[in-house]
């Protein structure tokens, strides 16, 4: 019975989920039920009802700015692959995980191509989902692994369908494989940035361990009043080496933007880039106490609609 | 453009990119989803009027236990079914619409006929509930019977997100009971949110009167005791003259001593007159001891498939319905 119960979870990611209804809302109906699904969404996510027409919360005016503000660079920012050249040429620097190739088609992909251990992807996932880390090379199947590509490659997973995040809207998919680095004692940054600067970061230290704290400070290394998500808040004993160089390279990289949060990696004392993310479907959490999501909702400043 | 859909003598199953959509995926889609409503309005500019005969017929079966026989229908829900095909009138989609609904009873009738509207608003968060009073009822303009209904005791003491929230998820366009028996008055009717005054005698335990206009003739009366307490639903059927019919739905009982309301025969006289302008009407009253609310025009009640206790009762109460002569579309 168990391995039956192994074999449903396996096939269960293959069956529509929320990214599916509204892609079929989004084709069939146009935008009519946007404003509908979005505030249902973010209510049970957040416990409020949101105004859109007069955002004033950070998570309401984050939510607007996912439906109003249209900046081709940010599509360009939220493609996982496209990106690396990006940070290459603003920063100078080599900073991202090495590309190894990218896929044309999934019978381009051969496990023995490459020695050792890596890793394949699709270029709109967030985090760490759609990935395939192929490390024992005899145990992994090709077979389920060209099935899941296949089926992250699906226009109804791109991440637009999820809460109708305008820069995921032209992303193509494009499958790659990338250099494998062990997370095992990995820390990461999230630094929230506002009108282009950074304002405070979630350290999150052993993030792959499974009782991992987190701990929120502001640009000057000073601690803040308020939690963001479930994880428990924890006081670090000593200021890491990096995070003043995380914050100034979260600096250079926000200035176009009104609202994104930049993600960083530090393994073994080296600082990796991660991700961009934008809108909801990255920072739809809630904040604690709610007095403090208006206190930061007032620092960001809102574009004109564009 | 991705859609395929297979017909077969039974069942409609309806494939979309390769997925085949099962009653299982229901847990899928939760929030917004309602029954295969989702699914039907998906494909909803493709009904034709015999795409939409096939599907009631198969829903016809499954509810009532035999199969309708449309070309001649005899019994009333056959009846009702075929009006809904090929019967259309108009005037009809103004009725259904809760909110317009209210002038066209004020314009006949009377303004003192219907309950006084409050606040009529397109979005959720549009609903200003400084401007409301302590007591009031919020309703969707399409939601049918006791269904998208909420009442406000009192103002204080709700929470307004969840109110939003609730008020918020009747106003996608699959909310829509086109897509579920095809009433055509429903078809592209947009859902709006309704504020009306919350009335204190007609709150509670009260018994509903239910006037069948056949053409245009009140000959079937249906009170409805005792619907809060649960299994012991009393449904009687009386004719014109207060004399109880042993008509009897399943699941509730017959109360042979209903009490007649005092202001019957003003009753009796407004079914005539909303009567007369349809071939069926059923007309639904909301009566306190001195004076009379109209609730809504019903057109197909039960969506004409709701059982009869025996098939004899569904025979006798068709033969009361003469059918007008409608071109076949």
């Amino acid at each position: 019975m168990a391995e039956l119960r192994k074999v449903q979870l396996k096939i269960s990611q293959f069956y529509p989920k929320q990214s599916v209804f509204n892609y079929i809302n989004h084709n069939f109906f146009s935008e009519e039920n946007n404003d509908v699904i979005l505030a249902e969404r973010f209510t049970k996510a957040i416990g409020y009802y949101p105004n859109v027409q007069e955002p004033k919360t950070l998570n309401e005016k984050i939510l607007w700015l996912s439906q109003n503000y249209h900046n081709q660079l940010a599509t360009l920012c939220v493609d996982r692959y496209l990106v690396k050249q990006y940070i290459k040429e603003q920063l100078g620097e080599d900073l991202c995980f090495s590309t190894i190739r990218k896929y044309d088609s999934i019978y381009d992909v051969d496990l023995n191509e490459y020695p050792g251990k890596f890793v394949i992807k699709v270029n709109w996932n967030l985090g760490k989902n759609q990935t395939i880390n192929v490390i024992n090379k005899d145990k992994s199947s090709l077979d389920l692994i060209r099935a899941k590509l296949d089926n992250w490659t699906q226009p109804w997973n791109n991440l637009y369908y999820t809460d109708y995040n305008w820069p995921y809207k032209d992303v193509k998919p494009i499958m790659f494989a990338e250099e494998y680095v062990d997370k095992k004692a990995c820390n990461k940054y999230k630094v929230y940035c506002f009108n282009g600067k950074a304002d405070f970061a979630l350290l999150d230290m052993n993030c792959y361990s499974l009782k991992y704290k987190r701990s929120i400070y502001d640009r000057n290394f000073k601690e803040t009043d308020f939690t963001i998500g479930k994880t428990s808040k924890v006081q670090l004993k000593t200021k890491p080496q990096n995070f003043d160089r995380v914050i100034e390279l979260a600096d250079k990289l926000s200035k176009p933007f009104p609202f994104v949060r930049v993600d960083f990696y530090e393994i073994g004392g080296k600082i990796y880039f991660e991700q961009f993310l934008f809108g909801l479907s990255s920072s739809f959490s809630k904040i604690k106490p709610l007095e403090w999501d208006y206190k930061l909702g007032e620092k960001l400043n809102l574009p004109e609609k564009s | 453009m991705f859609i395929t859909r297979i017909e077969k003598p039974e069942k409609t199953v309806l494939s979309f990119c390769g997925i085949k959509f099962t009653r299982k995926h229901k847990k899928v889609f939760m929030d917004l989803y309602n029954k295969n409503r989702f699914y039907n309005a998906i494909v909803k500019n493709n009904f034709s009027i015999a795409e939409r005969r096939g599907i009631l017929e198969d829903r016809f079966y499954k509810k009532t236990g035999y199969f309708p026989n449309l070309n001649n229908p005899q019994t009333f829900n056959e009846k009702m079914t075929w009006l809904k095909l090929y019967c259309h009138d108009e005037v009809q989609k103004k009725c259904v619409d809760k909110i317009t609904f209210k002038d066209y009873i004020a314009q006949i009738l009377g303004k003192e006929y219907v309950i006084p509207t409050i606040a009529v608003y397109d979005r959720a968060d549009d609903i200003n509930f400084d401007e409301l009073p302590q007591k009031f009822v919020i309703k969707s303009n399409c939601g049918w019977g006791g269904d998208q209904v909420i009442i406000v005791k009192d103002k204080t003491k709700i929470n307004i997100d969840r109110v939003r929230r609730q008020a918020n998820s009747w106003l996608v366009t699959w909310n829509n009971y086109f897509y579920q028996s095809f009433d055509w008055e429903y078809e592209n009717l947009k859902p709006r949110i309704l504020v009306e005054e919350f009335l204190e005698a007609i709150d509670g335990d009260v018994p509903d009167y239910k006037f069948h206009c056949f053409n245009g003739e009140p000959k079937a009366i249906l009170t409805i005791e005792d619907r809060f307490k649960k299994g012991q639903i009393k449904k009687t059927f009386l004719d014109d003259k207060w004399n109880v019919l042993p008509i009897r739905r399943p699941h509730s009982t017959v109360n042979k001593n209903v009490k007649k309301p005092k202001l019957f025969d003003e009753m009796l006289k407004i079914s005539r007159k909303l009567g007369e302008k349809f071939p069926f009407v059923r007309v639904d009253f909301y009566n306190t001891d001195n004076k009379i609310y109209v609730g809504e025009l019903t057109f197909y009640p039960g969506g004409g498939v709701e059982p009869f206790a025996t098939k004899e009762w569904d025979i006798q109460l068709g033969e009361l319905l003469k059918l007008p002569d409608v071109k076949e579309k």
